[in-house]
């Protein structure tokens, strides 16, 4: 073989009489570059008879229609241009200047910095403020207000009442039972043990209630009874 | 530089600024109404799209007529802007066309298959065949890159000479040159199994 296979494969395109004689010698007798270049040929060959496309008939209906249009918008375009250029009032100046005032830029308040300094220095401390800050107060019911304001005060008064008499009863019962149990105690030294027998009396007032058990509830109370005793429970 | 051979007839539109198809641009939309939808033909690959970018090119035909100044050859002028409508309206219309044409391809394979099984090397076609054929090759075109397919079309469909191809695309000639270097690639890839199937056994 007198020359290598060339790299270059687009010289297969060219036409039999461009090719340059040692191509041509090579293609004489290599086998697979002349298989190439067949190839190519023939392709060449079958772009340039695909057949030549006519323009339909519709094309000049569209062609038209694409032309009417583009003057329709160009006379649109320079009906709008030819329009005369209208002054701008002087008021307008004043308006806009109002209107800008709005709009200036707003200096940063002077508590953002103290808030600022204060976040930096505890910014968990800082947080918690700013989200309590943010909780919604909540309303009471207005039922709430109903079952508050009916019993009102004279319940109160009974309740005091009730509770310093509940007071009295537990504390009479009391101190007979550590009188009994005492006397209990020194007679049981010389005699034999009796059956230890409680008496409950239920006494109204402080009044009803032995000196001893009446000195107790006082101390107790603060005074309390002597006043309250007074009246009756 | 040589007179263009379409000067007196752009002049002529651009004296008389009609307001639709008649008079002079009428000369001109006759005279070049074929070449435009053969290229935008051949760059859409179908029929329906090459109306519409013949339409459009048309339309900035007409529009920029008058600014015109003979810097390029006219009819350079006229295949760049259909080949760039077609290009335009190939990427808007996106993979639509690529599906039909290939599904197309299977039938003519199938078809054509059985009348070329024992056909020689080169023998004539019988124009059925042919027909077909065509249909490949255009496929084929079909599946290259936007610009390859320009320049193919530009030279092959076109006959356009390297020269005549930059003024069209307005590209150096040695872009020319590596461009269709790249082109002659992509369609030996996609017309080897083609030309097998019809030309071999
Ligand atoms: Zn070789």
């Amino acid at each position: 073989m007198n020359s290598p296979c060339p790299s270059d494969h687009d010289r297969f395109w060219q036409s039999a009489a461009e090719l340059d004689p040692l191509l041509q010698a090579h293609l004489a007798e290599c086998v697979t570059c002349h298989a190439r270049q067949q190839r190519a040929q023939l392709a060449v060959r079958l772009l340039r008879a695909l057949p030549a496309q006519r323009a339909p008939l519709a094309l000049d209906g569209a062609v038209v229609a694409a032309l009417h249009a583009g003057t329709r918008q160009e006379r649109a375009i320079q009906q709008v241009s030819a329009l005369t250029r209208q002054e701008v009032p002087a008021e307008l100046n004043s308006r806009v200047e109002d209107a800008l005032v709005w709009t200036a830029e707003q200096p940063a308040p002077a508590e953002l910095e103290v808030r600022l300094r204060a976040e930096l220095a505890a910014p968990s401390e800082a947080m918690s403020r700013r989200f309590l800050g943010r909780l919604d107060r909540l309303r009471a019911p207005q039922d709430l207000d109903q079952r508050l304001t009916v019993p009102a005060r004279s319940s109160s008064r009974r309740r005091a009442f009730a509770f310093v008499g509940a007071l009295l009863l537990v504390m009479g019962l009391g101190s007979l039972a550590l009188q009994r149990w005492g006397a209990e105690l020194s007679s049981s030294q010389q005699q034999p043990r009796v059956a230890v027998q409680w008496n409950i009396e239920v006494i109204e007032s402080a009044e009803g209630l032995d000196p001893v058990s009446r000195a107790l509830i006082g101390g107790l109370s603060g005074g309390a009874s002597e006043v309250l005793g007074k009246e009756k429970l | 530089m040589k007179t263009d051979p379409d000067r007196l007839l752009v002049e002529a539109c651009q004296s008389s600024r009609t307001s639709g198809l008649e008079g002079a641009f009428r000369d001109l939309y006759d005279a070049y109404k074929d070449r435009v939808y053969n290229v935008c033909y051949r760059i859409t690959g179908n029929a329906s799209d090459a109306l519409d970018a013949s339409q459009e090119t048309f339309g900035i035909l007409f529009r920029k007529i008058y600014d015109f100044r003979f810097e390029s050859k006219f009819s350079s002028w006229v295949y760049r802007i259909a080949v760039n409508a077609s290009i335009d309206l190939k990427r808007r219309s996106g993979a639509r066309h690529t599906i039909s044409l290939e599904a197309t391809d299977e039938h003519t394979h199938e078809s054509v298959q059985a009348n070329l099984r024992d056909e020689r090397v080169e023998a004539p076609l019988a124009a059925a065949s042919r027909h077909e054929l065509a249909g490949e090759v255009q496929t084929a075109i079909g599946r290259l890159s936007p610009k390859m397919r320009a320049i193919t079309v530009l030279r092959y469909v076109e006959n356009q000479s390297y020269e005549e191809i930059a003024e069209t695309l307005q590209i150096s000639i040695g872009t020319v040159k590596s461009r269709l270097s790249r082109a002659h690639d992509a369609l030996d890839r996609e017309l080897t199994p083609v030309l097998d199937q019809y030309y071999l056994r």
